[in-house]
């Protein structure tokens, strides 16, 4: 059984060519919190200045990280993690979650945008579109109920800075979840938000980082 | 109301599955269901008997099952008999408000007759927690408390069953026994106690007749009680007691092949969109040669290899090679952003075809401005297949294939693992090796490939047994492969892939072109784009390989080859039939049906009937089998184009054998067709 097991890592070490790929995908399944480094997400970081970031994580699963702002296009923001994942952002709302293992391709928030944004409440509707396990595109609507939260303080590198919270509630056919937005008293954005980015990961907490300046 | 859904979807999953591996009670069937497009794996033990099932729900309304059985001491103290046998099941009717579910089912139809029965059964669910179940069966079902058959009134053909495995080599239709004999009644009942336990009671008729003959299994009562519990990730275990005699376990594990391991894949986000002013500055001072290249490393970034480039005006013309996605949507997804983003504005239109070894399958057009439009749109799946244009291929200009592109090397050097099943001395043997493939392609078509395997554990060549098979041996001699060869030559060919006019791809292969046969194969497709229908033609003249599978032949030749009718079908499902003449010689088709899921996941069953009588074919009494592809994607969640795919049958002869020869041309194109983007379209902005 030892010889067994020698050999097939032995195997597993020299195996190279597009048996490479089987490999990694290997050694994904066996240390899934291995790091995994993506050549376009190694060429942002070498970027000076440095990019934008995000301070980013999962808390069902306990994960954790930063992203950086790759590309912003037609008010959308591309945000990348190390690993080649992106998310993106329309002012400040969740779009799009690649790469995670959900499958949010697509949204309409622009109702949940204006009521957060401009400071109502009400009910709102929102569109998600899904890629599922079956490579087919689920499309979804919700229903939710936007609320004031109260004034809180969010601490952004060391400075405590003043918000108004709101909150989130929505309702589909299959689903139900909560988003939870911090808005920036002075300048009227999103500086820290948990947001539903489906129902195989579900919320993400996203936090901006401010400039060194 | 929402909440009433989800609690009788919540209830409906608990589904019993009995020792048989089929829907029921503990030994007796209910007339449920399974999910549609579920495959269900069952393994079950009692005294002295173990059965592993694997049930695959290909209609909502039909189930058909594959059943290897071990019963110890049937045929006296220290023999143990191996069946296999076969299922199917068809709901007659849906269970409504104030009616039961009806099911016909067909136990071991064609195998060696230990198991056959049939039965109608019906199942009533009350309060949704309670479910009662009643029928009425033939065959083995028919022990205690037998009546004559009330189908008698039918006609006295029915009132007398004849002895089963008519023919001596099983495998044939036993309809002629169906139904008759005998009868007698079954039911029971179960009791959802909450979402994990559930409890059963039965009445069971089945007498274990032949098992009590070496008092294998004796039957003491009637009665058989159990309980089966739910785990968290879906699997089920029944503990039961079964005729008073022993004490039954039965597990169960099911499989959603529409459900991947993540929905939306763990594999890098594609490079998003630049805006165009962005686009315009950077490309403005780069010469073509730069773009190119710029391009290129993109694309191999995205895993994609550049083999061909044209322009014309407002539009590029861009030949790729995918080699890492499963869904041919998702590497043109790739290809046109990084198109968008590498060449500059005044390019509008990218025309991207997939190639395969140089030779174009198909080519779709994008729009620079639809991929602006529709990056970020919730709906942009079906918008943006509904604006691609699907083309048979481009027009090639010369000087267009990249001069650096060709000859092309690649290899790939990793473990092999093969099965064999259903040895009587060793039912699972097992060969694990070293195997080394290099693939030289010297100009676009033309490939010089070869295959090296290197054995490293095996008990294949443990096999003993000794091929009794009165045709030439062109597969039963699987064993003296196994046990003579050391270091194996797999395949060793040039081939060449051409496409003659519109809709046609051609292609023949010269060499060793598979573990036992060497020679010619030559073949001819049709296959427009957009079409469902695809025919074929091969021809092939084969010499059979020495035992060591290197470079010697054997005397046996033959001619073989097979016209080939491959139609998608509405929904997931494909069918395939091929005509012609086999290995050994003989002349016949192969009937193939096979369940096709959008993630690549494959569920299928074929046979083959040639004139070779049952008799000469022996044991089975025809080739026939079922088969599993799935994408190692799937089980990974990132992407990959690579597959596990195993084919089952329950014996491996000689009659109805075909060659198989690599790159079948369906095979190689059929990704790239329209029907099969337009599945894949959702992972096109993946």
């Amino acid at each position: 059984m030892k010889a067994l097991r020698t050999c097939l890592l032995a195997l597993a070490l020299i195996s190279c060519g597009e048996a490479q790929e089987d490999v990694d995908l290997l050694k994904g399944t066996l240390f899934p919190n291995a790091p995994r480094f993506n050549p376009r997400a190694e060429a942002l970081a070498a970027r000076r200045p440095i990019p934008p970031r995000l301070e980013v994580g999962f808390p069902t699963r306990d994960l954790a990280g930063v992203m950086l702002l790759e590309t912003e296009r037609a008010g959308v923001q591309t945000w990348l993690t190390a690993d080649g994942a992106t998310i993106t952002l329309e002012q400040g709302m969740l779009t799009s979650a690649l790469g995670f293992g959900g499958g949010l391709s697509g949204s309409d928030v622009r109702q949940s945008a204006d009521l957060v944004l401009g400071g109502g409440s009400g009910q709102v509707e929102r569109f998600h579109s899904f890629l599922n396990g079956n490579d087919e595109i689920d499309l979804r609507a919700y229903k939710c109920r936007i609320t004031q939260a109260g004034s809180d303080t969010v601490v952004l590198r060391g400075t405590p800075v003043a918000t108004a919270k709101r909150q989130e509630d929505c309702y589909g056919v299959a689903d139900r979840f909560t988003n939870v937005y911090w808005v920036r008293n002075s300048t009227g954005r999103i500086v820290q938000s948990s947001q539903w980015t489906g129902p195989f990961l579900g919320n993400m907490f996203i936090k901006v980082v401010p400039d060194d300046s | 109301m929402a909440l009433v859904c989800a609690v009788a979807t919540g209830m409906a999953q608990a589904q019993s599955v009995s020792t048989y591996g089929t829907p029921g009670l503990l030994e007796i069937p209910t007339a449920e269901m399974f999910d549609d497009g579920e495959l269900v794996f069952t393994a079950a033990g009692l005294r002295n008997t173990g059965r592993a099932t694997m049930t695959f729900q290909l209609l909502p309304w039909v189930h058909g099952s594959f059943r290897y059985a071990f019963i110890d001491r049937l045929r006296g103290p220290g023999t143990t008999l191996y069946d296999r046998s076969f299922d199917v099941h068809f709901r007659l009717r849906e269970e409504s408000r104030n009616g039961p579910a009806i099911v016909m089912g067909l136990r071991d139809f064609g195998g060696t007759g230990v198991y056959a029965a049939e039965y109608f059964v019906a199942t009533k669910t009350f309060r949704d927690r309670f479910k009662l179940t009643g029928g009425i069966g033939w065959g083995r079902m028919a022990g205690r408390g037998a009546f004559s058959n009330p189908l008698g009134i039918f006609g006295s053909r029915f009132d007398t069953r004849p002895p089963p495995n008519s023919n001596g080599e099983g495998g044939e239709l036993e309809f002629g026994n169906w139904f008759r004999g005998d009868a007698a009644l079954f039911g029971g009942v179960s009791w959802q106690y909450n979402d994990r336990l559930t409890f059963l009671a039965e009445y069971s008729p089945d007498l274990y007749t032949q098992e009590a003959v070496e008092d294998s299994f004796r039957v003491k009562s009637p009665i058989n009680v159990g309980a089966q519990y739910r785990f968290k990730n879906g699997s089920q275990l029944t503990a039961s007691v079964l005729y008073g005699e022993s004490l039954g376990l039965t597990y169960s594990y099911f499989v959603n092949p529409r459900k991947a391991v993540t929905p939306g894949g763990q594999g890098a986000a594609p490079p998003p969109l630049q805006p165009e002013a962005q686009v315009a500055a950077t490309t403005a001072g780069r010469g073509s040669e730069d773009i190119r290249a710029r391009m290129q490393a993109a694309l191999n970034q995205e895993g994609l290899r550049l083999v061909y480039l044209s322009e014309t005006g407002d539009t590029v013309r861009i030949g790729v090679e995918n080699n890492r996605y499963n869904q041919a949507a998702q590497a043109l997804g790739r290809t046109a952003r990084v198109l968008a983003n590498e060449q500059p504005p005044q390019s509008e239109h990218f025309d991207i075809a997939l190639m395969s070894n140089g030779v174009p399958l198909s080519a779709v057009r994008v729009n620079r401005d639809d991929l602006y439009e529709l990056e970020h749109d919730p709906d942009n799946a079906w918008r943006s297949f509904a604006r691609a244009e699907v083309s048979d291929t481009l027009p090639l200009v010369q000087g267009g294939i990249l001069s650096d592109a060709y000859p092309h090397f690649s290899y790939r050097f990793g473990p092999y693992l093969n099965f064999s099943f259903f040895d009587p001395d060793d039912p699972l043997r097992y060969e694990l090796g070293a195997a080394l493939e290099l693939d030289y392609t010297l100009s676009p078509g033309l490939t010089f490939s070869t295959g090296l395997r290197q054995k490293i554990f095996s008990t294949l060549d443990d096999s003993t047994r000794v091929s009794d098979s009165t045709l030439p041996h062109v597969r039963s001699d699987w064993a003296i492969y196994a046990r003579e060869s050391n270091l194996r030559v797999e395949h060793m060919t040039a081939e060449y892939m051409w496409r003659p006019g519109e809709n046609l791809y051609a292609r023949t292969t010269l060499g060793y072109l598979e573990t036992m046969f060497g020679g010619l194969s030559s073949e001819l497709l049709w296959y427009p784009t957009d079409s469902r229908l695809a025919l074929g033609a091969e021809a092939n003249y084969v010499a059979q390989r020495d035992f060591d599978v290197l470079f010697g032949f054997q005397d046996y030749n033959v001619f073989t080859g097979h016209v080939s009718a491959y139609y998608d079908l509405p929904g997931e499902y494909h069918a395939q039939v091929d005509v012609g003449r086999y290995l050994a010689g003989d002349y016949g088709a192969t009937f193939t049906l096979d369940r096709e899921f959008n993630n690549g996941f494959k569920v299928g069953a074929f046979f083959t009937l040639t004139n070779v009588s049952s008799e000469e074919f022996g044991e089975g009494s025809f080739d026939k089998g079922v088969r599993l592809e799935i994408p190692v994607s799937w089980l990974t969640g990132r992407p990959s184009r690579n597959k596990i795919a195993q084919t089952i049958r329950p014996v491996l002869r000689d009659g109805g054998a075909r060659l198989n020869v690599r790159n079948r041309l369906y095979g190689v194109t059929r990704e790239a067709r329209t029907q099969d983007l337009s599945r894949g379209w959702g992972r096109f902005w993946r």
